[in-house]
């Protein structure tokens, strides 16, 4: 009975289902906190979605990770590198954004006391 | 010398600038002007080579990573790397007069935001395209927060969380691209991007859209704009407006013509432009901080970039890329002369223009403010008058009208400046300028009214880069690898 689970159309459908679903909450989480904590946490959400949806999409069914070691030295029926070497230098990006932005927060933090984002007001008309 | 040298000389300068500081300040100063020169006479030697230049990383494109050089991202060149070279050279001023402690993370940051924004010109791969519109994104991030005062910080954050959601569409758009056509090298996307399901290209073109309009500051997802400017310093606020929306306003007509999304999306890019330069000249006239007023001022000239960048003919190409040239150095030299007037005056208000008593400075902004207005004899009638004249010759008579008629709610304001300034009866205050100040904005004022006398200088570099941007066809082949 399980064996509906074993190609490729069914993963890929539950795969873009719930990493559009994780997206929307990360989405929502943006503009919805108050805290800029939680702000770059739901960001970070949208991201890992994102992530998960393009190797997701990329994984065909019953192929091999592309590592090539001792034993497994042809190139055949393995998933494409290309995405996941993408979606590694992406991660460290991300990370590094995760980095700054809390970095912000530390320091605006030690100014006002405060990392409520709806109380940073100061630039306007 | 290998285009690559463009992205590793200041990323390199980047890493070395705690060293610098620890020998002295002065050598760290120096350096960087040094590096900004070299970069910038290295880009005047190749105006003088044949177009397109290649520069491959180990393997040949379209597999492996190369910069390519043609006539259009020249003229991007030329601007990024001249208005690193003022900057680096305002700044030996700068540091001298004022607080300095934060001297090498300004260093580290204005360097990597010079080679994010050249790398992302040069670049024939969209993925990194991607990073390195991230390594300019963050340290323009950086550099809005520098300062690590209240209003730097509040800038930084807000600059962070916008941009980093723009910078999530545009990797959506590139994975939809990679899942489509199985590659990233923007000339095979070029050649196959029909190819796309319509309906899935209409998605990538959306996404590209708001990612690259967001950081390119177009209507409706410019709100941000106006903040950061305030927040900013006045210097970096001459980068952001000559820099760096000047190199996500590249990546997106790129894109734009070179994967045909002109025959579609004309009419929304341009009615789009035309609301920005509607929109921001309206709110500029009742402002009263003189930072935001600027940035209100630099959307609405990118309004009229957008209007006419997208409008599919070379005449009104030619002169907007013109029309860049001359806003970006014009806005550079509204922004250094401000900032010498904000560090003495330490107030960001409108009336600051009328509090201080120096003849150089005053005839510089009027010069600046002249220019951006579009006033002969500047460069910045010229670059008006050239879009104008290429819109009569495209019959696009709706166009001509709406720009002379918003461009009469911008006088309103830039007049009402000038009399500020002129106003006798306000009690001023002597400002020093520093010599260096008077060869850096004497040099972008002589350059205006230069442009604006004889405009022949530029127009050849802007008419052949518009070639470029058309006919791309050389690059495609250099992008592709073909015949190398």
């Amino acid at each position: 009975m399980l064996d509906f689970f074993n190609s490729n159309e069914t993963i890929h459908f539950i795969i873009t289902v719930s990493t559009m679903l994780l997206f929307t909450i990360g989405l929502y989480g943006v503009f919805t906190q108050k805290n800029l904590v939680k702000v770059l946490i739901s960001f970070d959400i949208m991201e890992t979605a994102l992530f998960l949806f393009f190797i997701g999409l990329h994984y065909d069914f019953g192929r091999v990770a592309p590592i090539v070691d001792g034993n497994l030295n042809t190139f055949t029926n393995m998933v494409d590198p290309v995405p996941q070497a993408m979606i590694l230098t992406t991660i460290v990006i991300g990370l590094a954004i995760l980095a700054l932005g809390l970095s912000f927060g530390i320091e605006y933090f030690r100014l006002t006391g405060t990392n409520d984002i709806s109380k940073m007001n100061e630039l306007r008309d | 010398m290998s285009l690559g040298y463009y992205f590793l000389l200041p990323v390199i300068f980047s890493f070395l600038t705690p060293f610098f500081k620890k020998m002295s300040s002065v050598s760290l100063r120096g350096s960087s002007v040094l590096l900004n020169l070299f970069l910038f006479l290295q880009t005047l030697q190749y105006t003088q080579m044949s177009m397109p230049q290649i520069s491959q990383f180990s393997i040949a494109p379209p597999v492996g990573i190369a910069f390519v050089l043609d006539n259009f991202s020249l003229l991007f060149l030329l601007i990024f790397t001249f208005s690193g070279f003022i900057v680096s050279l305002y700044m030996m001023w700068y540091f001298k007069v004022s607080d300095s402690t934060h001297e090498a993370r300004f260093y580290v940051f204005f360097s990597m935001l010079i080679a994010g924004s050249i790398g992302m010109i040069l670049s024939c791969d969209i993925f990194n395209v991607y990073i390195f519109f991230e390594i300019t994104g963050i340290s323009s991030y950086a550099l809005s927060a520098y300062n690590k005062d209240k209003m730097g910080l509040e800038a930084g954050i807000k600059y962070l969380i916008i941009g980093s959601v723009a910078s999530i569409f545009i990797v959506f758009a590139i994975m939809l691209i990679y899942l489509q056509i199985g590659t990233v090298n923007i000339g095979l996307i070029a050649q196959r991007y029909s190819e796309i399901d319509p309906k899935i290209a209409v998605l990538i073109a959306l996404m590209l859209f708001i990612g690259f309009g967001t950081k390119a500051e177009l209507f409706p997802m410019n709100f941000w704009a106006p903040d950061i400017y305030q927040g900013s310093s006045s210097h970096v606020n001459g980068l952001f407006s000559s820099v760096v929306a000047k190199a996500y306003l590249f990546v997106l007509f790129h894109l734009f013509y070179l994967f045909g999304l002109n025959t579609q999306y004309t009419i929304l890019l341009m009615s789009l432009g035309a609301i920005t330069f509607l929109v921001s000249e309206l709110t500029a006239l009742n402002q009263k901080d003189i930072k935001r007023l600027f940035a209100y001022s630099t959307l609405g000239q990118l309004g009229i970039l957008f209007m006419a960048l997208a409008s599919n003919s070379s005449q009104t190409i030619s002169g907007a890329l013109f029309h860049l040239t001359s806003h970006s150095i014009s806005k550079l030299l509204i922004f250094l002369a401000l900032g010498i007037i904000i560090h003495k005056l330490k107030d960001t208000k409108i009336s600051i223009v009328g509090d201080f008593k120096s003849m150089f400075l005053t005839v510089i902004l009027v010069i600046g403010f002249l220019s951006v207005l579009g006033i002969p004899p500047f460069s910045g009638f010229v670059g008006k008058i050239l879009i104008l004249k290429g819109f009569a010759l495209a019959h696009n008579y709706m166009a001509i009208a709406f720009i002379l008629i918003v461009s009469i709610i911008e006088a309103v304001y830039f007049f009402r400046l000038i009399a500020i300034m002129l106003d006798k009866s306000r009690t001023k205050v002597a400002v020093s300028i520093g010599f260096i100040n008077y060869i850096v904005l004497g040099g972008l004022g002589l350059l205006i009214i230069l442009l604006g006398v004889y405009p022949s200088i530029l127009t050849h570099y802007t008419d052949l880069a518009t070639n470029a941007l058309l006919e791309p066809q050389s690059y495609l082949n250099y992008a592709l690898g073909v015949g190398l």
